[in-house]
C-alpha cells in the first residue's frame, strides 16, 4: 500500500518537471532505493501505468528501480528522468 | 524532438521527511522519549503496553498514540489507564506517516508527558518504510510467527534499536528454536538489543521497563 503514496509523489514531480522543462513525454525514471526496501519494480510500475491511463506525458514512462548496498537511507531517490523534448534542450 | 536525460537527485519522500523532522524536534524541545511500536497483527504490541503503562505511569507521565487502519478496540483497551491516548485511523493506509503523528502529538497534553509510545499499524513492511520522528524504533516478534521474520522482512530489523521477542510463555507448546530467532535477527542487525518477554505473564518484562527508564535517563542527559 505505501507505494501508492510514493507514485503519487512521483506523479506530482514528474508533472511539475515536464512543464519546467517543456517535455512532450517522459519516457523512463531511475528510482534509488535501499536494498531492504518491500518496494518492488514490477508493483511499482503496475500501480503508476494504472494512475496515467490517458496521461499522454507519461502513460508510456517506465520506473527502474536500483538498489545500492551502500545506500543505507530510507529516502526515495529520483535519479534521473529520461524525457522527449520539443528540440532536445 | 529530442531526447534528453536530466539528473535530479530528489527524494519522492521530503515532504514526509520534514515533517518527520519536525516531530522529533518538538518531542526533543518538551524532553519527551518516544518509541515506536511495530509488528505484525496479533503480535501483541497492545499487550505489552498495557504491561508496561502502569510501571511507567508510577514515574512519569505517559501518553499513546495510537495506529489502526480503522475502530478503537486497542485504545479501548487502554483507557482503563487513564492518561492520554489519541487513536488515529489510517482509512485503509496500511502505515503511520510523519502527518498522522504531527496531528497525534497536536492533541497530547505535551507538557505532562514524559514517555510516549506510538502502535504503529500492525504490518511488518510498511511502517518501516516511513521516518515519522520518533526516537526508538522497537520491533515486537513473537514466537509464534515462526523463526524467519527477520530475514524475510529485513527493514524493519535494520532500522529498529530494540526487538522484543514476546510471547516466551508459549515456547513450551511450540518447536520455535528461540535461539535461531536470535540469531537471524542478529545477521540482519547486529547491533540490535533483543529482550525476550511474555507479556501475558510478565516474565522478564522488567528489563523491557530497566531499558526504557535507562534510555529516559541518557535522554535527558543528552
Amino acid at each position: 500500500m505505501h507505494e501508492l503514496t510514493i507514485v503519487t509523489n512521483l506523479i506530482k514531480f514528474l508533472e511539475k518537471l515536464s512543464r519546467k522543462e517543456k517535455a512532450k513525454k517522459v519516457l523512463s525514471i531511475n528510482l534509488k532505493i535501499n536494498p531492504y526496501s518491500c518496494l518492488d519494480e514490477e508493483n511499482i510500475n503496475f500501480i503508476f501505468s494504472n494512475l496515467v491511463k490517458n496521461n499522454r506525458l507519461l502513460e508510456n514512462a517506465k520506473i527502474y528501480i536500483s538498489r545500492n548496498i551502500d545506500f543505507i537511507s530510507r529516502e526515495v531517490i529520483v535519479e534521473s528522468v529520461e524525457m522527449e523534448t520539443e528540440n532536445g534542450n | 524532438m529530442g531526447i534528453k536525460k536530466i539528473n535530479i537527485g530528489k527524494n519522492l519522500l521530503a515532504e514526509n521527511d520534514k515533517i518527520a523532522e519536525e516531530n522529533f524536534l518538538l518531542l526533543k524541545e518538551k524532553r519527551i522519549l518516544s518509541f515506536n511500536l511495530m509488528g505484525s497483527p496479533g503480535a501483541g504490541k497492545t499487550k505489552i503496553l498495557e504491561r508496561t503503562i502502569p510501571y511507567i505511569k508510577k514515574k512519569f507521565g505517559c501518553g499513546v498514540i495510537e495506529g489502526d487502519i480503522a475502530g478503537t478496540f486497542d485504545s479501548k483497551r487502554l483507557e482503563k489507564f487513564k492518561i492520554p491516548i489519541v487513536q488515529i485511523n489510517t482509512g485503509g493506509v496500511c502505515h503511520l506517516d510523519a502527518f498522522m503523528i504531527k496531528k497525534g502529538i497536536e492533541k497530547l497534553p505535551l507538557d505532562e508527558i514524559k514517555i510516549l509510545f506510538v502502535e504503529n499499524v500492525g504490518n511488518l513492511v510498511c511502517p518501516a518504510e516511513f521516518k515519522i520522528g520518533i526516537e526508538k524504533n522497537i520491533v515486537v516478534s513473537s514466537i509464534t510467527e515462526g523463526e524467519d521474520k527477520s530475514v524475510k522482512y529485513p527493514l524493519i530489523f535494520k532500522i529498529s534499536d530494540v526487538c522484543l521477542i514476546n510471547k516466551t510463555d508459549l515456547l513450551k507448546f511450540l518447536k520455535t528454536d528461540i535461539k535461531k530467532i536470535e540469531r537471524n535477527i542478529l545477521t540482519i542487525n547486529k547491533n540490535l538489543k533483543i529482550i525476550k518477554i511474555s507479556a501475558e505473564t510478565g516474565e522478564n518484562v522488567s528489563a523491557w521497563i530497566n531499558y526504557i527508564f535507562s534510555e529516559y535517563r541518557k535522554y535527558n542527559l543528552g
